[in-house]
């Protein structure tokens, strides 16, 4: 079992990486590197409902993806997995995070905690994050190390 | 809606655009005077855009095309350039390719038939509100899926758009005691395919029998997957090179996929076609499975297709095991490639069927030309010709809502590669 797992999602298409390169700076982030391996940090491709065996094992889990929601580029949310609107279970290849979170719970299989960053995108193409999202990611990993801390 | 509803995370970006599909339907008189399934297929754009690539980034931009089935993509792949280059790959790598194909058949199956095909045979309008009456079974089709990943992990590197495959082999061979672990796993969910197999055959509606021709590749001995002719049950029987001379692409104005004819009809791929012209290359355990359900095979009745994919899960499983559990890992992972100009044909069997590649190579092994046949758009016609048939059957009269659905059912019984094959399908009709 361990104790926490950090799960960056995305694709490799412009800001949907936010996730992998919030997940990759939490590896390298102080309050990581303290928690003495107890932490397993891993990027996703799109993973579906293997979203549900990702997390298997883990009593904490931090997803961290990009997301859409209206707000100004870069802009950070911390939602709850009631917070997410499932995408209506329509097809295997849309199936998205709310989905397979929505599963999990029906099927008794999420972790005790879990709670969601969202990252909001603003292009989705190119090689780079755009700025206002790279510029997000360091906030969104100190957010996580205050969440998993428990001062927040 | 409330405003949380509108927050939609990991919501796709340009990643996820596999297609929107619509259904037009006129009637007039009781009859259908007019059927278009419209869809976008991503294939058409990627024969482009590998023009001019090297061999070496092939596999890895096929298995772009598809979330679903990037295994299919790249085994496809990999043998036509090796056709192209006279590269014979040896026997422990043809067998650590079919151990990782069986994990896409695993997987692509246990998620069609618990997401897509079962909620149908129940009435539910989702998985979700199937979960809650049928947690086992649910919870039993997510570990199968499960194995499978791991299955495409083992050789791949990661479940969704792997990486391991090259030109010649793979880039790494798993560990010996990482094979023959999941080797033991996946003989221990034999009962869980034969249980499904069960559950399926119970469960599954029947629709109608039609007439039409199954088209898969045939193999010496095995039941087909990586390699084969190409056969029918109307005596076809062609080596892979000769695919375009007897199947013929036609261009629809209401679509982006082509549709495919063989000698001008259509014809259907997939697990139906294929576990009824390969019943003979069953396994044993698989055959008596399916003896056992008492349902009558052969049958030309779409909706046999998910029985179909239930014993595929179980030979799948079947067959990776017995890859799996006496696992060496080969001295080389990979044979060596020199490009070369020439031409060179694959056919692979992907989860939803015949699945034809063929690229041209100039002496450097760049793509000069490539051409990509994937099953979806081989059914198109099917589809188009199943729906005419279902719904007239169905009663014309009924409303819009009742014909969606019935449409819906009919499409995602053959589990088309394209979203619009599940909730999004866009009816209209025009009533004269």
């Amino acid at each position: 079992m361990t104790a926490l797992a950090i799960l960056g999602l995305g694709s490799p298409f412009g800001d949907d990486r936010a996730g992998w390169a919030a997940a990759q700076a939490c590896m390298t982030a102080d309050w990581l590197r303290a928690s003495h391996g107890a932490v397993r940090v891993e990027c996703l491709d799109r993973p579906g409902l293997d979203l549900l065996e990702r997390m298997a094992g883990a009593h904490r889990v931090v997803l961290v993806d990009a997301m859409r929601s209206g707000a100004t580029p870069g802009t950070v949310r911390r939602l709850g997995p009631e917070d997410l609107g499932r995408t209506a279970l329509s097809s295997t290849h849309g199936f998205g995070v709310g989905d397979a979170l929505a599963l999990g719970r029906e099927l008794g299989r999420l972790p005790a905690e879990i709670v969601l960053y969202g990252i909001e995108a603003e292009r989705d193409h190119g090689e780079d994050l755009s700025p206002p999202v790279a510029a997000a990611i360091t906030r969104v990993v100190w957010e996580i190390g205050a969440w998993v801390a428990g001062k927040d | 809606m409330a405003e949380q509803r509108e927050i939609r995370v990991n919501v796709p970006l340009l990643a996820r655009v596999e297609g929107e599909g619509a259904l037009d339907l006129a009637v007039s008189g009781g009859e259908i005077r007019e059927l278009r399934l419209r869809i976008f297929e991503p294939p058409r754009l990627f024969e482009k855009l590998l023009e001019g690539r090297s061999y070496a980034e092939v596999p890895d931009i096929v298995a772009r095309i598809c979330g679903i089935c990037p295994v299919a993509y790249q085994m496809s792949a990999a043998q036509a350039l090796e056709q192209a280059f006279g590269v014979e790959v040896d026997e422990p790598i043809l067998a650590m390719r079919r151990a990782m194909y069986c994990g896409e058949w695993i997987q692509s199956h246990a998620l069609h038939i618990h997401l897509l095909a079962a909620p149908d045979f129940f009435g539910y309008g989702s998985a979700l509100e199937m979960a809650k009456d049928h947690p086992a079974e649910v919870r039993r089709g997510l570990a199968l899926q499960a194995l499978g990943n791991d299955l495409i992990r083992l050789f791949g590197g990661r479940s969704v758009h792997p990486v391991g495959v090259r030109v010649g082999g793979f880039h790494r061979a798993p560990a010996r005691d990482e094979g023959r672990a999941l080797g033991r796993r996946l003989r221990a969910a034999l009962p869980d395919a034969q249980a499904l197999t069960a559950w399926i055959a119970s469960v599954a509606p029947r629709g109608q029998e039609q007439e039409f021709a199954f088209v898969a590749l045939r193999h010496a001995r095995e039941y087909p997957m990586y390699g084969g002719r190409i056969a029918s049950d109307r005596g076809l029987d062609i080596g892979t090179e000769d695919f375009e001379t007897r199947f013929e692409e036609r261009q629809v104005a209401h679509s982006t996929a082509l549709h495919c004819l063989l000698e001008g009809k259509p014809y259907l791929v997939g697990p139906l076609a294929r576990l009824m012209l390969n019943r003979d290359r069953l396994p044993e355990e698989v055959a008596g499975t399916l003896v056992r359900t008492g349902v009558r095979l052969p049958s030309r009745d779409t909706f046999a297709s998910a029985l179909a994919r239930a014993a595929e899960i179980h030979l799948a499983l079947l067959e990776a095991a017995r890859i799996l559990e006496n696992y060496e890992p080969p001295a080389a992972a990979s044979v060596p490639v020199k490009p070369r100009a020439g031409t060179g044909f694959g056919a692979t069997e992907a989860p939803r069927g015949l699945l034809w590649h063929r690229y041209e190579t100039d002496a450097q092994g760049k793509i000069v030309r490539a051409r990509i046949v994937p099953p979806t758009s081989q059914n198109q016609a099917r589809i188009e010709e199943d729906l005419r048939l279902a719904l007239q059957r169905f009663g014309l009269e009924r409303g819009d809502d009742e014909l969606r659905l019935m449409g819906e059912k009919v499409i995602r019984s053959y589990d088309p590669c394209i979203s619009c094959a599940t909730h999004f399908l866009d009816l209209r009709v025009r009533r004269e």
